[in-house]
């Protein structure tokens, strides 16, 4: 170790021996030699600061076939004049700090940060969660036409309500998820699957039972905030005292 | 570093310095450094 070492500082490599330093001192620390290994350590951990060391990495790592980004990404949040609050929280459990911006040539199954090393593309597909503008959002594949959509979470909890800012006269504008299932608010109020989950609770069957008899069989051509508002406090009433 | 992982010392061994040699033909000094480093901490999880 000590002929690496000893060669990285004649060559004055800093990035092989920040490493080097580090497992140096480790091998102190088995050893007992603890003096030596705090020394090693330091001398590690300053010059890391040294060269400002952020751990910055590749996406492509992740994907070795596909590269599902382009750029380079900072894992941790940043006080440079570029980063904004945004972030993006990826299915492989990385988040990624920056300003959401949206491009002329934007496409739909793509978003964009500008992050303190660059811009950077990322396909929805790999992300799970957004926040943006003050608003989360999360990820799915639409059931009804099959592509990855952003849906804003404006409940969450045990039951929460999404909408994907569509018109709600749409199927699929609206969403409720449950144990991580999608239920598509459809034509219908709430779906009888959605019924038969949420009646479970003794507490909401009770107080909402009158309502589901009344609109069960009731179609919808377009959902009135009124209808919304009401499912929404179906939803609040369910999260506070079920599950 | 596969054959340390089998148990295989010697021929991890060998490989290594088969290795070191290589980069310090091509003059790639700061790669070969790193493995002799690697090398020598690979004995402490050895023993």
């Amino acid at each position: 170790m000590l002929k690496g070492i000893k060669m990285a500082e004649k060559l004055n490599s800093s990035t092989y021996l920040l490493g080097m330093y580090d497992n140096y001192g480790l091998v102190k620390e088995t050893k007992k030699e603890y003096d030596s290994a705090f020394y090693y350590f330091n001398k590690s951990l300053s010059m890391k600061k040294k060269i400002r060391d952020k751990v910055v990495y590749y996406l492509r790592a992740y994907h070795p076939t596909q590269p599902i980004a382009e750029g380079i990404l900072t894992p941790e949040k940043s006080k440079r004049k570029n980063s904004g609050s945004d972030y993006a929280i990826l299915n492989k459990g990385d988040t990624i700090y920056g300003k959401r911006y949206r491009s002329v040539f934007n496409r739909y199954n793509i978003i964009r940060f500008r992050t303190d090393t660059g811009k950077i593309k990322l396909p929805l597909k790999d992300v799970k969660e957004i926040y943006s503008k003050n608003k989360t959002s999360w990820v799915y594949l639409s059931p009804c036409d099959n592509r990855w959509e952003e849906y804003t979470v404006y409940l969450k909890g045990n039951v929460s309500y999404l909408w994907n800012g569509g018109p709600h006269n749409t199927y699929c504008s609206d969403m409720l998820v449950i144990n991580n299932e999608i239920y598509p608010i459809d034509k219908h109020h709430f779906s009888d699957k959605v019924w038969g989950i949420l009646s479970k609770c003794p507490e909401f069957e009770e107080k909402y039972k009158a309502y589901y008899n009344e609109h069960k069989d009731k179609k919808l051509f377009w959902r009135t905030r009124k209808d919304v508002k009401k499912w929404m406090e179906m939803i609040r009433f369910y999260n506070a005292n079920c599950g | 570093m596969i054959y340390f992982y089998q148990g295989k010392y010697d021929l991890s061994r060998k490989y290594f310095f088969n290795a070191i040699n290589v980069y310090e033909e091509i003059e790639l000094f700061e790669p070969a450094a790193n493995l002799y480093s690697l090398y020598g901490y690979s004995l402490r999880e050895r023993y």
